[in-house]
């Protein structure tokens, strides 16, 4: 019975948690500049990050250690530096993206200008770090998080003609802008398959104590989950396809994308729309500081873990407390946040390898996963989509950017 | 004397090649600057419509006061820089269709100001201005 309510609730959950600054930027810039035709690429990297999430929580079930601990022990600490170093980066442009797109949604709720919300924001984010155990964290957040279940009903409100929709799932070559549609499909890649969400998930299936006998679980949570999450990111682009494009109106800025919620949502629009990105960018830039702690403590050997007391995991505790300070910083500069996210999930992409590679060795090591290693054919999906991801990276960033 | 010949035949080769790109490079300039304007004249369109749908949706009650104003003055801030990227120069500004969307992104700056100025001016509480304000964007859904 406790397994099924924790299917549920994970489920759930990841549903609630999936959409956040960079998936609702990317979608919404998609579906506003080349309608559904980039929808194969959300369902892309939503079947790839379901995969490796399933395999980062079955190596920590079986070993007991969170993907940072396996890869420090596995390749030592030389090898790791690049990659670590690579992410901790990410991470914290990331999270400065996050922090500046929880202080817009508050900005469109209250009309005072966003960078005034910055500092209190990541305050907040450190009170729920500093004081809530990883259940309240993980599952208060996840069920608030369903409000971003309104873009599901805007688009399914809007009626999408199946006919137009259902090739866009197939991917096609645009009848413009090239570089700008693969930057895009790119950008889709990097914010669904955030590198943070293995090391937070494997860290998580630890806190929670899951044992082998709940693989099932794991399994059914990471593919059911991240599935139905996916849609929500399919419900943003296709809302956005039917409402800003034939406007000729590009998500360009978070004011720009809350129009596609008129429509349908009429005086609840601009609302609803801010406190799912307000909530969708809290929680992730919560996961993204406690993640940080996590890899520290992992990498570094010091007690960790958010059901601890802080007192008995002081390094944990100081490792996100600084990186949520540096990130708050970022933020501080004034960056457009939506320019920082649209960069820091195309970079992303660009350091997928360093990340993936080494782990997909981890899940291929019998002293690691035992009997439950992972199959020949989604080895090799995994390693030839990050593959192809990061070199398309390397040559569309230069030229998105050249691009203007 | 064989070498000699080979090597004078490789260096007309690459003074060919040299003057072929030295006339190729003002077509890719040109082919790059007509990109870099259609790419701005989308910007303003996008814009455009932007101050169009945030105006619609204020008279109709579906937004508020606060966020119909600070969407028309961010759209006012993006017109500016787009205006300050089109023509940075004189010498761009000479140019015909440069100084074309110039123009246009000058309307457009005029317009949503006076968009912003209507929203302020008006008594959101009873919305007895808002068909007034249809007129105003009417004029920037004219534009192509």
């Amino acid at each position: 019975m406790s397994a099924i309510v924790d299917l549920v609730l994970g489920v759930v959950t990841s549903i609630g948690g999936f959409v956040e600054a960079g998936s609702i930027s990317t979608a919404a810039q998609a579906g506003s500049e080349f309608s559904y035709q980039l929808l194969w690429a959300i369902a892309a990297a939503t079947v790839m990050l379901a995969m490796l999430i399933e395999m980062s929580g079955r190596l920590s079930v079986v070993s007991r250690r969170s993907i940072a601990a396996a890869v420090r022990e596995r390749f030592g600490i030389r090898f790791q530096i690049v990659p670590l170093s690579a992410e901790l980066v990410i991470d914290l442009l990331l999270l400065a993206a996050e922090i500046g797109g929880a202080a817009i949604a508050v900005k469109l709720l209250t009309g005072i200008h966003w960078p005034w919300w910055i500092v209190p924001i990541g305050f907040m984010i450190w009170l729920v770090l500093w004081y809530c155990g990883f259940g309240v964290i993980e599952y208060g957040i996840g069920l608030l998080g369903l409000i971003t279940l309104s873009f599901v009903v805007s688009a399914y409100a809007l009626h999408p003609e199946p006919s137009t929709l259902l090739p866009g799932f197939v991917p096609s070559m645009p009848e413009h802008d090239s570089v700008r549609y693969a930057f895009l499909a790119v950008s889709i890649l990097g914010a669904t398959v955030s590198p943070y969400l293995l090391n937070f998930y494997s860290s998580g299936t630890i806190e929670e104590q899951m044992r082998e006998p709940e693989l099932w679980v794991n399994r059914t949570t990471a593919y059911l989950g991240m599935c139905f999450g996916g849609v929500v990111s399919m419900g943003v682009l296709v809302t956005s396809a039917i409402v800003l494009a034939p406007q000729h109106i590009l998500a360009d800025s978070y004011e720009q994308a809350a129009l596609m919620f008129v429509p349908v949502f009429h005086q609840w629009s601009v609302a609803l729309f801010a406190t799912a990105l307000g909530i969708g960018c809290f929680g992730a830039a919560v996961e993204l500081s406690l993640n940080a702690g996590y890899v520290g403590a992992q990498v570094f050997g010091w007690s960790w873990g958010a059901n601890r007391p802080r007192r008995d995991a002081a390094r944990f505790s100081a490792a996100f407390t600084l990186v949520l300070v540096a990130a708050t910083c970022i933020a501080l500069i004034g960056f457009d946040p939506l320019r920082l996210t649209l960069i820091s999930v195309a970079l992303t992409v660009v350091i997928m390898p360093l990340i993936v590679l080494p782990f997909l060795v981890l899940m291929n090591d019998p002293k690691y996963v035992a009997q439950h290693r992972s199959g020949a054919i989604g080895n090799t999906v995994l390693a030839l989509l990050t593959v192809l991801g990061c070199v398309l990276a390397v040559i569309v960033i230069p030229l998105e950017i050249l691009g203007g | 004397m064989l070498a000699v010949t080979s090597m004078a035949q490789r260096l007309k080769h690459a003074a060919a090649l040299i003057g072929v790109t030295v006339m190729l490079l003002p077509l890719v300039g040109c082919a790059s600057e007509s990109a870099t304007l259609k790419e701005h004249a989308q910007k303003l369109r996008s814009l455009r419509a932007t101050a169009v749908s945030v105006s619609e949706a204020w008279s109709a009650g579906d937004v508020s006061e606060t966020f119909a104003r600070l969407t028309l003055e961010q759209a006012f801030e993006l017109v500016q820089k787009e205006r300050a990227a089109i023509a940075p120069t004189a010498q761009d500004l000479a140019n015909p269709p440069a100084a074309a969307l110039a123009r246009d992104s000058d309307d457009l700056e005029r317009q949503i100001a006076a968009l912003v100025r209507r929203i302020e001016t008006t008594n959101a509480g009873t919305g007895s201005n808002r068909p007034r304000l249809t007129d105003a964007h009417a004029s920037i859904q004219e534009r192509p």
